[in-house]
């Protein structure tokens, strides 16, 4: 996973706003800012998000990735193509 | 030739040294407040290189049937399917992994959290022996000699519940907390033509992600009852299966499984998040009352 995901930070948020969303069924919108864990969305699901973000934005994602950026801020700002935090991202599948 | 009352598909494949305990596991007189008539146990084993026999188990009392599969596959969902026609109790459990270890009273639990409700979910929890998730404990040493060990300072079978002492729960929120999958799954028989069995179109090693597949399904049956045991539990042993090896190839499973589950349901894979009922094997009792009646 060397590469950033093929939509920009806007869209990344979004996208992971709403499936964590939707897996939680969160009340309220979710806390991009928080860690995963502090809103209760477990390493399982966030393994899982990562093979659902491989079928939606047809690259590859590592999930180790959503681990060391425990966060959708910090995901986005690591993987999002126009994201500003240190260079990660993914790699296209061929 | 008197029906049982609950039958056990168990599928193995190449588990020379777990198979014999989980054996034994699922047999009175370890398996207590059950009777040897009530269960039968319908072996299913999907191309061993050297397939169990009935010499093999020979020395357990219990209604045990080897079957070999005709044609077995990587993945275990023809033999569970082949098994479950098999099966001829009204109450069956699907046993997935065959590594895995039942505690005492688990099929007297399900069989008795089955009478609750008309049409039943019963599905039980997932632990692993050794001190962390064998994905990690392998990395420090744990392997099938270190497990043995543990076996042995616990005085198993003997001493059958303190399994839990030396195992670690799949679930980090506990019973209640969000599940992906249950070992052992126990639907009534016409809940299982209902929902027709295993899919086959989970062709993969290990079924990738066929056995949350089959507990999401059941749980979105209509009008069913999900019920959780609370106090028994299955208990995988160590064998280089394919979701337990590395954190790595956990990952990848999982991962891997996740995308092939959206292309063929159209929806993401999701761990169960309502709990349903616990069902507390001790007092035989539900603990938590169904979510609809909670305030």
């Amino acid at each position: 996973m060397n590469q950033r995901l093929p939509c920009d930070s806007d869209t990344l948020r979004a996208w992971m706003v709403a499936y964590i969303g939707g897996v939680l069924s969160l009340p309220e919108q979710v806390p991009t800012d928080q860690t995963f864990d502090a809103y209760g969305f477990d390493s399982v699901e966030a393994v899982v998000m990562a093979g659902v973000m491989e079928e939606e934005f047809g690259v590859q994602v590592d999930p180790v990735q959503l681990f060391e950026n425990p966060s959708i801020d910090e995901f986005v700002a690591a993987f999002a193509s126009d994201g500003g935090g240190n260079m990660a991202g993914a790699e296209q599948r061929d | 030739m008197t029906q049982p009352a609950v039958s056990i598909v168990l599928v193995s494949y190449n588990m020379r040294r777990e198979l014999p305990r989980t054996l034994l596991s699922l047999c009175p007189p370890y398996q207590t407040d059950i009777a040897r008539a009530d269960i039968e146990i319908i072996l299913m084993d999907n191309g061993s290189d050297q397939p169990p026999t009935l010499v093999d188990v020979a020395h357990l009392d219990a209604d045990i049937r080897i079957v070999q599969q005709a044609q077995p596959s990587v993945s275990p969902v023809s033999a569970i399917n082949h098994g479950l026609s098999l099966a001829r109790a009204p109450l069956i459990g699907v046993w997935i992994d065959g590594a895995r270890l039942a505690s005492p009273g688990l099929i007297a639990a399900c069989r008795s959290a089955a009478t609750l409700h008309p049409r039943p979910v019963v599905a039980t929890l997932n632990y692993q022996l050794g001190p962390t998730l064998q994905f990690d404990s392998v990395r420090h040493s744990y392997d099938r000699h270190a497990e043995d060990q543990l076996l042995d300072t616990i005085n198993w079978p003997q001493a059958g519940y303190r399994l839990f002492d030396v195992a670690t729960s799949e679930l980090r929120g506990g019973p209640e907390g969000p599940m992906l999958e249950s070992n052992a799954l126990f639907l009534p028989r016409p809940l299982w033509d209902e929902l027709g069995g295993y899919d086959p179109a989970f062709v993969e090693p290990g079924g990738g992600v066929v056995n949350p597949d089959t507990y999401l399904r059941a749980c979105t049956l209509p009008d069913v009852q999900q019920i959780r045991i609370v106090g028994e539990g299955t208990f995988h042993q160590i064998h280089g299966g394919v979701s337990t090896s590395t954190p790595e190839s956990a990952m990848a499973i999982l991962q891997t499984g996740s995308r092939l589950y959206r292309q063929r349901r159209g929806r993401p894979l999701a761990t169960m998040r309502d709990p349903g009922w616990l069902y507390d094997a001790q007092s035989r009792s539900v603990i938590q009352p169904p979510i609809g009646a909670r305030a």
